[in-house]
């Protein structure tokens, strides 16, 4: 079990602390997933490379959406930027960055902002699937994807700068 | 996807962090003390015991392999995938453990990785959401987007039974000395070692917690072997036992007779892939309350007499003890368990033997025996691997010395 764990670990680590910024809350959410994988790992049905990986990815996402949904000020509708169709999604600009900036912009995103971001780019859901995971509108999810990647891009620009 | 999203996908896929501190501590005290399923104990109902004892000889034993060789390599595996992830950690060579039955062509010489996983994340099917979050109706289940994937090729492999020797049991003999009077004996067997051998479909052990189920275990074994099958060979020694009986004779043939009995039940269950598994020392111990029926036929000469007995006993654990010990590429590791709670385990059966018995003197309260037979033990739905379960119709063949005490 304890091979388990270090083996898995420091990848769901990263995986959690995308989601949620407070590393309290990052340990308290790991702590409650491992448990569930560990009482729940007989039922699951190996299907190849990869399941595993993904299955314990999902145990640990969804109880981060769940903690972010306990959050009665979860902020999801943000005014600063204009409701503006999602139509180019183009590149902020973080390939060279290092991992831990990159990841602490995305940490520094509002808690909307960067649960909808998180679910588009790294768990692949389209606006629809987030809309309907987050109880939002799939406009909603749209605008809030674009917003977050303006913000990343807004911080990109500020680091750059910083770092010249 | 846009490439900038698959790279940074890519770049997060591969991504470590550092865990929080003391999370494991927190991780450990919360798993709950899952105590043995206690698997409820039909009564069953005796089989009706044949009126033919007396023809029951000793059996043919089947022909099998010799205490301690084990089974011939049997199957060749699945080949290693072309890449491993990179997060992925290799242990250094080691050849592959002498005492697996499984030959992996591709993985012989390499120790599988501990976390072997494709880059992309992987769809898995909405059956495998646990409960829990299958319950919170109200809160939207996030289900990775479908991919397809090859699906594991573990064989199965069919239970091969394999009895080495007879079972070796101290009888319950019927000592009709006098009409009517009643007798008691005290015997021990001479046990003879002995293998059953059987293999079966992956379950290996890790062996570093007894509060979770062994299926808990088995399966992260596996997954942690990804590209390899585990197996699972289960080898019992013959069992040992030591008895008293106290028989009556109702008649100068008929006697009823019960007592206890003590029996040492020890098997190795060795499971995991052929360079990561776990070694297993099982030890029960059952105390048995028999009951049998004996008729004797004394023979001109006092001092010899056939007998034959049919009876059943029922037998309950009184002590049981699970050593485990883990290996990785053949190297024993720190890890192990021991395990002492006793099982619910309760196991009846039934026999019926034919002997003859030689007093050593006419006089003498002192004889030997040798008689064969069969025993056949019951389902008792049980999930211990033990030889009773797993050859449940074995012959019985048993020498011994016998104190008879009379009115």
């Amino acid at each position: 079990m304890r091979d388990f764990y270090s083996s898995t670990v420091s990848y769901l680590t990263g995986v959690c602390s995308r989601y949620i910024p407070d590393n309290d809350v990052v340990k308290d959410i790991l702590q409650e997933a491992y448990i569930k994988i560990f009482k729940s790992i007989d039922k699951f049905q190996y299907r190849g490379a990869g399941s595993l990986k993904a299955w314990v990815t999902r145990i640990v996402v969804n109880d981060c959406l769940k903690s972010l949904k306990k959050k009665k000020n979860v902020q999801l509708i943000d005014n600063k930027y204009p409701d503006i169709p999602d139509e180019e999604d183009t590149d902020p600009g973080m390939g060279d960055l290092p991992m831990n900036v990159i990841l602490d912009m995305i940490r520094s995103l509002p808690d909307g902002y960067r649960t909808v971001f998180n679910l588009f780019v790294f768990e692949n859901k389209s606006h629809k699937e987030i809309a309907s995971l987050l109880g939002i509108k799939e406009n909603s999810s749209a605008s809030q994807y674009f917003r977050a990647r303006m913000m990343l891009v807004e911080k990109i620009e500020k680091y750059r700068k910083e770092h010249r | 996807m846009e490439d900038w999203k698959k790279e940074l996908k890519s770049r997060f896929d591969d991504f470590q962090m550092r865990e929080p501190e003391g999370l494991w501590d927190s991780i450990e005290k919360e798993l709950p003390d899952k105590k043995r399923k206690v698997i409820p104990f039909g009564w069953i109902t005796l089989a009706a015991v044949t009126a033919a004892a007396a023809a029951l000889a000793v059996f043919v034993v089947p022909k099998g392999r010799n205490a301690g060789n084990l089974p011939e390599p049997i199957a060749v595996l699945e080949e290693a995938p072309a890449s491993f992830d990179e997060n992925v950690s290799i242990l250094p060579e080691i050849p592959s453990s002498p005492k697996s039955p499984v030959i992996v062509k591709s993985l012989a010489e390499v120790i599988p990785v501990v976390y072997d996983e494709q880059k992309s994340i992987e769809s898995v099917s909405a059956e495998e959401v646990n409960e829990e979050d299958a319950q919170e109706g109200e809160e939207k289940e996030f289900i990775p987007s479908e991919v397809p994937s090859r699906e594991a090729q573990f064989t199965r492999r069919n239970k091969s039974e394999q009895l080495d020797n007879e079972f070796i049991d101290s009888p319950i003999v019927a000592i009709p000395k006098k009409k009517g009077g009643l007798s008691y004996k005290i015997s021990t067997s001479a046990s003879r070692t002995s293998t059953t051998s059987s293999s079966g479909y992956g379950n290996s052990i890790l062996g570093t917690r007894s509060d979770i189920s062994l299926d808990s275990y088995s399966n992260m074994r596996r997954l942690l072997s990804t590209n390899q099958a585990t197996e699972k060979t289960v080898t019992h020694r013959m069992p040992a036992r030591i008895s008293f009986d106290v028989v009556y004779n109702i008649t100068d043939r008929i006697g009823i007779g019960t007592g206890l009995s003590r029996t040492s039940l020890s098997s190795n269950i060795h499971s995991g892939t052929s360079t990561m598994y776990t070694d297993s020392e099982q030890k029960m111990v059952l105390l048995g309350i028999p009951i049998s029926l004996y008729y004797g036929i004394p023979l001109s000469a006092k001092w010899l007499e056939v007998y034959a007995s049919v009876g059943g006993m029922w037998e309950k654990a009184v002590d049981y003890s699970l050593d485990s010990h883990e290996y990785i590429g053949g190297q024993k590791t720190s890890a192990k368990s021991h395990s002492e709670e006793v099982p619910s385990y309760n196991q009846w059966s039934v026999n019926a033997v034919a002997g003859v018995r030689i007093s050593l003197s006419e006089k003498s309260a002192w004889s030997v025996f040798a008689e064969g037979g069969a025993v056949r033990h019951f389902d008792n739905g049980s999930e211990i691997p033990t030889i009773y379960n797993d050859k449940p119709l074995m012959p019985l063949l048993n020498f011994g010395l016998r104190y008879s005490i009379n009115n």
